[in-house]
């Protein structure tokens, strides 16, 4: 059976029909040989009974009688059967009487018969006769039935092969094109091939498949149709999206390419990932030779290790850094110096992915600032020369010294004297103006009461007044400010020289200073003609005088206000001019106030310099500060000092390498969280490293007023832990904050975020209130359980409104709440500044209430 | 009173010449030297009671000058006053840091000058 199973359904359903039909002929024919043959024995035996019975009834008498012979030939006559084999007659005793054939051997003969006939004479039984058969006649029937059966079987196998083999098509043939169907659409993926189908009839399930195997292939051939034409939309939508992004690869290889800055990025082991052909050119070897190369190990010369490079380093924050540096040319070792931004770029996973730097060789700009600076100083030189000869000599004449000239010759001398001195102005002001607006000017910044200021500018042009009939009133309010007093009388003595020569004798200019708020405000006021209203604003530019002619009339150089204007900006004030409302011009500046000394008990700065040069200039920038100063004079001086708790420490360093062993020291030397300031001409790399000290850098050379700002927003002393899952925003936020000299710590999750609370307490916190494991609500609540964090100012930085009962959850000390959508980064600086200057101005309180 | 004597130190000869003019008007003793070291010779050869010294020169300048004074033990104890066309503050002081009595604006007044010498010398 196993074999048939593994046939084709055409010789599967032939073997099963002959099967079936040989089955039934062969136990057809098997019935009737069978029945046959036994009802041919039977009559055979019959026959032999009645045989028997003749042949007893013959030969009663012989037996009765003994008699031998008639007995012998009366039993012979069953000779007659050739089927019987031998026979006897037996007297009672069982002795045979005759016997016939092969009796002594017919007890061993098998597959015979025998048949017992009493013999009976007179009723009486005197013998039996016992005759033996073998049934020939039955068994030559039956082989000859067998014979004959077996042919009719052949026979009617064969027909019912010839039918089979013409009828089973019926059933297979449907079945075949179906497989065959299915095969080549298997194999050829045509979904179009069909089975022809039979004539619909109700009962054949075989048109029913057909039909379900067409339907379904038209189903299948539709669906595939569909996919291929998705398949071939798709492949549109992927070559029309390839195109673009091979666009959009090549304009950005193009930006890259043409791109005047040298940019490269870096992976996190400093290995170049790309370069542009601007930064392989500065760098002074091809793009495909730097691509793959560190970078970090080549190009600078001194060896500072990756995870400090404020260039190269994915790790270090601020996430963008900018600054300058020099960086050693490949092909000749030359240093470039250039000024470079790197950016931490931040992968999907959320960790530092390498940086890309962007850079500019600025050896030109520098090349030039020099050329300035020396074209400057040869003009101020070679121009001031020929006028000291031409001055020197015309004074001497004018004065009359050398002869008394006649009176028009006099007249000629005092226009060319006074158009010296002009001319001296001039060249004064134009470099003086030159120096302030490259912002090379260095103020003397000292403190100075303002009434003595402003005084003191009326009292030096009263004589000037008083020639022009015009008084000077002075009214200023108190204030001590902070300013270079040279520069700030140079401005007033400007305005209000102005005020006089533009104002008609008899009149009167008013110089007024009052206090407000963190400005010092002072307003220059005369009763001349006025300034025009279109004029107001270009009054300040250079050589815009409101008429030509006042130059020459009234002596000045066109050049006054915008001084003016350098001198206030350089004070981060501003000064501008209105009409006076009866007659007249207001001429208006400010300047900011120094933060207040009485609220600053005596706040110290060790400061240590190895050869002390720089010493008194950065003590005098200190001290106008407010801030007392504590030289040291050795390392071990310094960190004596260093555990006194000051304000700040301010190192300069001639020899930056040195330094780090120093700055170990002083950690040592138990002034944790003092800040430090270095000045150094090279930044020491491991600024940003060190966790626990607030150390920066400020480039050499560097004035006292640079080094001193720095070090009072050092002094500040404030930082901000900012709470952000969002990486983009977060560095938006510590950008911003960063660059208003605010140290910023950030955690990017509701878990960092207590690990960095329970590592340093900050000064301000910007909490964002959805981030992932703790949201900001469980941080504050977290926040609230710990003493020195439950009152800490709290700016809440939501995607979301709050409600009013969700900010009284949220309230830590001072807190603001700012939804993200509705706030620039301006406005936010401006939050931070103001909770920032709630937390300072506490500090103050607090050491007041001390004091 | 006995004159004083100025020495006056300066490449450009139309200033050496107002300047001595200057001096010698107000009753000075007035030497005039075209340049650093012929200053140096004349300073040594008959010390002035100041030396009027300008600041850009070529060769040996102004502060050079006046570190070669001050190395040579016959002329470290005379006054010296700077005569620039650079009078930034910033000037003034590192000017001021080599030791000089005094600094002196170009252009100057030719009338003044010398009462601006005095007050200086007399300052100090």
């Amino acid at each position: 059976m196993r074999s048939i199973r593994t046939l084709p359904i055409r010789q599967k359903v032939n073997a099963v029909i002959m099967l079936t039909t040989a089955c039934a002929l062969v136990l057809a024919c098997g019935a009737f040989i069978v029945y046959d043959s036994i009802s041919l024995r039977r009559s055979e035996i019959n026959d032999l009974e009645m045989l028997a019975a003749v042949v007893a009834a013959k030969s009663a008498a012989a037996v009765m009688f003994t008699d031998v012979e008639a007995a012998t030939e009366i039993l012979s006559s069953v000779r007659a059967d050739p089927s019987i084999v031998a026979g006897a007659i037996l007297t009672n005793d069982g002795r045979p009487f005759v016997t016939y054939g092969q009796w002594n051997v017919a007890s061993r003969l098998k597959k015979t018969v025998k048949v017992f006939q009493p013999i009976r004479y007179q009723n009486d039984e005197v013998a039996s006769l016992v005759l033996v058969s073998d049934l020939r006649e039955v068994r030559s029937g039956v082989r000859m039935k067998i014979v004959t059966g077996t042919i009719v079987l052949i026979i009617a196998l064969l027909v019912a092969l010839l039918m089979t083999t013409r009828l089973q098509r019926l059933v297979t043939q449907p079945l075949v094109d179906l497989a065959g169907a299915a095969r080549r659409v298997r194999h050829e993926k045509d979904f179009a091939v069909r089975v022809s189908e039979g004539t619909q009839s109700d009962g054949d399930e075989l048109v029913a498949v057909q039909q379900a195997f067409n339907e379904m292939l038209a189903e299948i051939q539709a669906r595939d149709e569909a996919l291929q034409r998705h398949q071939l939309q798709l492949e549109c939508e992927v070559q029309t999206r390839t195109a673009e992004l091979s666009t959009a690869v090549e304009r950005n290889q193009a930006i890259l390419d043409s791109a005047g800055e040298g940019i490269f990025g870096l992976d996190p082991s400093g290995v170049a990932t790309f370069i542009n052909p601007s930064a392989a050119g500065i760098l002074g070897a091809g793009v495909f030779e730097l691509v793959g190369r560190n970078l970090h190990a080549q190009m600078h010369a001194a060896a500072t290790p990756l995870a400090e490079c404020r260039i190269c380093s994915a790790t270090l924050a601020p996430a963008v850094r900018t600054g300058r540096a020099t960086l050693v040319r490949e092909s000749d070792g030359v240093e470039v110096p250039i000024e470079y931004t790197s950016s931490t770029i931040i992968g999907s996973g959320g960790a530092a992915s390498g940086v890309v730097v962007t850079f500019r060789d600025i050896s030109e700009r520098l090349a030039i600032e020099r050329m300035k600076d020396e074209f400057v100083s040869t003009v101020s030189h070679e121009l001031r020369t020929p006028l000291t000869a031409i001055r020197g000599a015309l004074g001497l004449l004018g004065a009359g010294l050398l002869g008394t000239p006649a009176p028009k010759a006099q007249r000629m001398l005092e226009i060319a004297l006074s158009n010296t001195e002009r001319l001296g102005r001039l060249i004064n002001d134009i470099l003086d103006l030159e120096k302030m607006e490259s912002g090379r000017v260095e103020l003397n910044r000292k403190p100075v009461a303002a009434t003595d200021m402003l005084r003191q500018a009326a009292e030096g042009l009263q004589a000037m007044g008083d020639r022009a009939g015009v008084r000077i009133q002075v009214h200023a309010a108190p204030a001590e400010l902070l300013v270079d007093s040279d520069r700030i009388l140079q401005m007033l003595i400007n305005l209000i020289s102005n005020a006089i020569k533009f104002s008609p004798s008899g009149t009167t200019v008013d110089v007024t200073g009052r206090l407000a708020d963190d400005r010092y405000i002072v307003a220059v006021r005369d009763e001349g003609r006025g300034i025009p209203e279109n004029k107001l604003e270009a009054i300040f530019e250079r050589f815009k005088q409101v008429d030509a002619s006042d130059s020459r009339d009234k002596g000045g150089t066109g050049l006054g206000l915008a001084i003016c204007r350098s001198i206030a900006e350089a004070h981060g004030g501003k000064i501008w001019a209105r009409r006076a409302e009866s007659a007249g011009s207001i001429f208006t500046f400010t300047l900011p106030m120094p933060p207040s000394p009485a609220s600053t008990p005596t706040r110290r700065v060790i400061l240590y310099e190895e050869d002390e040069r720089s010493v008194p200039a950065f003590a005098t920038a200190l001290e106008a500060r407010g801030l007392s100063v504590v030289v040291a004079h050795s390392e071990r001086e310094l960190c004596e000092a260093a555990a006194s708790h000051p304000e700040a420490i301010l190192i300069d360093l001639h020899i930056a390498s040195a330094s780090k062993a120093l700055l170990q020291a002083l950690q040592s030397s138990n002034c944790l969280n003092v800040p430090i300031i270095i000045t150094a001409a090279e930044e020491p790399a491991w600024i940003g490293d060190q966790a626990a000290t607030i150390a920066r850098w400020v480039p050499k050379p560097a004035s006292g007023e640079v080094v001193a700002e720095a070090v009072l927003q050092a002094c500040a002393g404030v930082d901000v832990l900012v709470i952000e899952d969002d990486f983009d925003l977060a560095r938006v936020l510590i950008a911003a904050l960063e660059e208003g000299g605010i140290r910023v710590e950030h955690a990017a999750t509701g878990k960092d975020a207590i690990a960095a609370l329970e590592r340093h307490v900050p000064s301000l916190i910007v909490l964002d209130l959805v981030l992932p494991e703790l949201d900001g609500f469980a941080v504050v609540k977290w926040m609230r359980g710990r003493a020195s964090l439950a009152h800490i100012p709290l700016l809440v930085y939501s995607a979301r409104e709050v409600s009013t009962a969700e900010q009284q959850q949220l309230t830590l000390g001072p807190t603001e709440f700012v939804t993200k959508s509705r706030v620039s980064i301006e406005e936010f600086e401006a939050r931070v500044a103001h909770l920032l200057f709630a937390v300072t101005a506490a500090d103050h309180r607090e050491a007041a209430d001390a004091a | 009173m006995q004159p004083k004597c100025v020495l006056v130190v300066d490449d450009e000869e139309d200033i050496r010449e107002v300047a001595a003019l200057s001096f010698e008007l107000a009753g000075w003793q007035v030497v005039a030297a075209p340049s650093g070291r012929d200053g140096i010779a004349a300073a040594i050869a008959a010390p002035p009671d100041v030396i009027l010294l300008d600041v850009m020169m070529p060769e040996l300048d102004g502060p050079g000058t006046y570190a070669l004074l001050q190395a040579d033990a016959r002329t470290r104890e005379i006054p010296v006053v700077f005569l620039t066309a650079k009078v930034q503050n910033a000037d003034k002081r590192r000017y001021a840091a080599l030791g000089v009595r005094g600094v002196i604006a170009k252009p100057f007044d030719p009338l003044t000058l010398p009462s601006e010498v005095t007050s200086i010398l007399d300052g100090a």
